[in-house]
């Protein structure tokens, strides 16, 4: 028994195949918190029952897999990250690689595993429902809602024979999904005196039984098997910046394109936007015939955009007086030579009210908040595109 | 000592040892389980952890990945 300093602890990302395939993730994303949880949802039953005490029986409830997590913001890890929201598209480029994202379509499911140096905490079927950035002075982090269609934390034994594991049915009656071939995991003796680290050989359709790379015959009934951290890899481009992220306004998304850059960006105090895309509900659809979640379903997607800048000339109280449409480009650079980099395209704004708020030693600044709409003219509300050096978001 | 493979096409860096090129191999003193890499051989008995062989039924300290089979991405030369 140790105590574990979460820096050594790591989260690592998989791209799934198919909502409820786990994979044993290889892209590690370096976080700054996170409070991923699966709430067992307990039921209290409280039946009259010649006896005042409260809880008369706790019964198992249908689980919700959610939480939020706050991870550096690069190129590499961002198209992991827009894919767990947006709909990937087919890259181009030959090196840096244009990833572009819709979001009039569904996203990819993840499998993500946290570790807490000890064991690890398998997160899989998940997906965001919002990204947004947080800013640490000049660093960007990207701040994401996620939610998840099941975990793996850990099941206790119900039999071993040499290396075929049975799985006890108290927290599912499939113990065994979540696992995947190739896992790492370390089987523990109950009272803790032993420990042994292998790997998973098999993973069989029955539900409740493993294979396992080792012989766990020391081992027996009542002992635990957790998964246990592989050493991250990293593959990361430079952090996105606000010093480095141009913003252009324009009256067409190409016009604002072109306004986003050095010479002609519009320079604000403070940028927020978040990248939205709904669940039906964000613990999941719970149905009968399961503990888990039966499925996220997608609902619609949207932004929120705010800056805050100083307030001159009347064209803004224009915009807003006419409603007139407008687009924003906002474009986070990373790169020696602003190679790579994060586009999102906000097709068509209507300008919020500029009316500065004021105190008697500022200067006057207008706070303001963009409404979003759907484009005709082009056919989408919103894109993303993400430049980086992955050949494949895989 | 153990031997590894980039089998990305990424360069890796890994924690603890450093950047690696795709493609590229390089030698731990230290086993590194990662899905990204392929593990070509390990030598030089006794000098890490879990180098002798396993007696049925015994609890190893740390498991040898090159023994395990059916793992993706992982062979012995």
């Amino acid at each position: 028994m140790a105590e574990r300093p979460v820096a050594l602890g790591h989260m690592i990302v998989g791209l799934q195949s198919a909502a409820g395939t786990p994979v044993t993730p290889g892209v590690a994303i370096p976080y700054y918190k996170e409070s991923l949880t699966t709430d067992p949802s307990f039921v209290k039953l409280n039946p009259a029952m010649g006896n005042k005490f409260e809880t008369f029986k706790i019964m198992r409830g249908m689980r919700k897999h959610r939480g939020n997590v706050t991870v550096l913001f690069e190129p590499n890890t961002a198209g992991h990250l827009l894919n767990m929201l947006y709909t990937k598209g087919a890259p181009s480029g030959a090196g840096p690689y244009t990833h572009p994202f819709t979001a009039n379509g569904d996203s990819a499911f993840y499998t993500i595993d946290l570790s807490t140096v000890s064991q690890v905490f398998r997160f899989w079927g998940v997906a965001a429902s919002s990204l947004k950035p947080g800013w640490n002075e000049n660093e960007a982090q990207a701040e994401l809602a996620l939610s998840a269609l099941g975990s793996f934390a850990g099941r206790e034994i119900a039999t071993i024979s040499t290396i075929t594991l049975t799985l006890k049915t108290d927290y599912d009656p499939v113990p065994n999904k979540g696992l995947v071939v190739g896992d790492l995991v370390t089987i523990t003796k109950a009272d803790n005196s032993s420990t042994l680290n292998t790997t998973i050989a098999s993973v069989n359709a029955d539900g409740i039984t493993i294979t396992l790379g080792t012989s766990a015959a020391a081992y027996s009934a009542g002992d635990m098997i957790t998964l246990r951290p592989q050493t991250p890899t990293l593959t990361l481009l430079d952090s996105f910046e606000l010093a480095r992220t141009y913003i252009g306004y324009g009256a067409t998304a190409s016009a604002a394109l072109t306004a986003a850059v050095l010479a002609t960006q519009t320079r604000v105090d403070q940028l927020d936007f978040e990248l939205r895309h709904g669940f039906n509900k964000e613990d999941g659809e719970q149905r009968s015939g399961g503990y888990d979640p039966a499925s996220l379903v997608r609902t619609r997607s949207g932004f929120d955009h705010k800056i805050k800048k100083f307030h001159d000339t009347p064209e803004e109280l224009q915009r807003y007086n006419a409603m007139t449409k407008r687009a924003c480009v906002i474009r986070m650079l990373s790169g020696s030579t602003n190679q790579y980099e994060l586009r999102i395209t906000l097709n068509n704004l209507v300008t919020g009210n500029p009316k500065p708020e004021s105190e008697s030693d500022g200067i006057f600044m207008s706070d303001l908040e963009f409404l979003g709409a759907y484009d005709s003219s082009d056919a989408q509300g919103m894109d993303v595109k993400v430049i980086n050096n992955l050949a494949t978001i895989a | 000592m153990y031997r590894y493979k980039n089998e990305t096409d990424q360069d890796l860096t890994i924690v603890g040892v450093g950047v690696v090129k795709p493609g590229e191999e390089f030698k731990s003193r230290r086993l590194i389980e990662s899905v990204n890499l392929t593990i070509l051989d390990r030598s030089t008995p006794g000098s890490v952890i879990g180098t002798e062989a396993p007696q049925p039924g015994a609890v190893t300290e740390a498991e040898r990945v090159g023994d395990v089979p059916n793992q993706p991405n992982q062979e012995i030369e």
